[in-house]
């Protein structure tokens, strides 16, 4: 699934593609590198982004 | 105090006062840390972003509700408690169905402050943090979930009250509990600490226990190997009786190390093939044992066991059998009523006493009753 997450850094927003609750990313902005606990459901199931 | 909520309408930044409302109405300055806070609940609450962009305190922030997305930067620190206990006695719940997002596995920290004597809650719905903090004294903690502190580079720094997990795991790279603040770091029976770091360091930093006490329900594991890394236990010099602590894990010439004057309920360290390393104990230290404690080398993967420098070490368990094999022993002295086997092939490289260098004889079984 796709998810919309904010660099803490420069603030642009990235889009970026996980199929696990947790995902490492590096900015398309400043190419700065961040962790991202994504929507999951109560089973701990990835779920959707609410936007 | 009063209660903030989350608007957001101004900008994501949590330190922009309009963008909280207090019982409907807009701020002219964000929370403090005499304030609960809550982000997707209360009234006027929205799921719109926000961002931990500079330090930001409160007494409890509870996400309950929030989908939207919380970025928390580098270099940031959420402070987190004052001398009340948080609204519900929550001092964090972050909810499933948000996003969070750190800037860094070191500096992007969350502190727990409060100085209430008051048990509070820490609920994380499987969001992984970077860096914990509990410094409050006399604070109380307990964990109503597993908690993910990075899988493998967080850190949590214990230096002053109670961090209970209940029945709960931490999953953390690195536990340091250094120095001589009350504290204690308690669970139940089921309560787990992994240290998964996988670089060279003191995984469980006791060094300085004064003052610290460690429940025995809480099983210690250190679960990730590296080829050459050397991972260090050091169980204080307090005489804390550790419960299980499992040093087992994959990587070939790695020194594993045991610190301190502590005992254990059960300790494991191993080798498999291709994966030889050295476990040392402290020089002059005796370990007490309550169940049979099991070092195993393998073929091909011999397991080293010495002291840390050039003198003995004594391991002690009252009664029952050691079942070893594949290890170089050197400086380990085995007392306190068990048998000690080290296995048939095992080597014996001096400064030895009370080690078997044979397998232990199979057991034999006897039945007390003639069945008809």
């Amino acid at each position: 699934m796709l998810y919309k997450l904010i660099c803490p850094d420069c603030q642009e927003e990235n889009t970026v593609e996980s199929s696990e609750p947790q995902v490492g990313w590096a900015c398309d902005f400043c190419g700065s590198r961040s962790e991202s606990s994504l929507p999951t459901n109560e089973s701990g199931e990835l779920i959707e982004q609410v936007l | 105090m009063s209660t903030f909520v989350w608007e957001g309408n101004t900008s994501a930044n949590s330190n922009v006062g309009s963008n909280w409302l207090v019982g409907g109405v807009p701020q002219g300055s964000p929370p403090t840390a005499a304030d609960d806070v809550l982000v997707g609940s209360g009234t006027g609450a929205t799921n719109n972003p926000i961002t931990f962009n500079a330090a930001f305190a409160c007494r409890s922030l509870d996400f309950n509700g929030y989908t939207g997305t919380a970025t928390h930067n580098a270099l940031v620190t959420i402070t987190i408690g004052d001398g009340a206990a948080g609204a519900g006695n929550i001092a964090l719940r972050m909810s499933a169905g948000m996003t969070y997002t750190r800037g860094s596995n070191s500096t992007s920290i969350i502190n727990f402050i409060s100085t209430s004597t008051t048990q509070q809650t820490v609920t994380t719905n499987g969001k992984s943090l970077g860096a914990v903090v509990q410094n409050g004294a006399g604070s109380s903690y307990l964990q109503t979930d597993n908690m993910l502190i990075n899988a493998i580079a967080g850190t949590f720094t214990h230096s002053t009250g109670t961090w209970d997990l209940g029945v709960y795991t931490m999953d953390v790279g690195i536990f340091t509990t250094n120095g001589t603040g009350t504290r204690s770091i308690l669970g139940s029976v089921g309560s787990i600490i992994n240290l998964n770091s996988t670089a060279s360091s003191t995984y469980w930093n006791a060094t300085t226990s004064t003052n610290l006490t460690v429940s025995s329900d809480i099983r210690i594991n250190i679960p990730n190997g590296a080829s050459n890394i050397t991972q260090v236990f050091n169980g204080g010099t307090t005489s804390i009786a550790y419960g299980v602590v499992d040093m087992r894990n994959a990587g070939a010439n790695m020194l594993s190390r045991v610190r301190g004057t502590c005992s254990f309920v059960k300790f494991y360290a191993g080798s498999t093939a291709g994966q030889a390393r050295t476990l040392t104990f402290t020089a002059g230290v005796t370990y007490n044992f309550t169940q049979a404690p099991e070092f195993s080398g393998s073929s091909g993967g011999i397991l080293t066991v010495a002291s840390e420098t050039a003198a003995t070490h004594t391991l002690s368990l009252g009664s029952g059998v050691v079942s070893s094999d594949y290890l170089h022993l050197t400086n380990s002295i085995a007392t306190g009523g068990a048998s000690w086997y080290a296995g048939a092939n095992s080597t014996n490289n001096g400064g030895n006493s009370g080690w078997i260098f044979t397998a232990p004889p199979s057991s034999t079984f006897k039945p007390s009753v003639t069945f008809m």
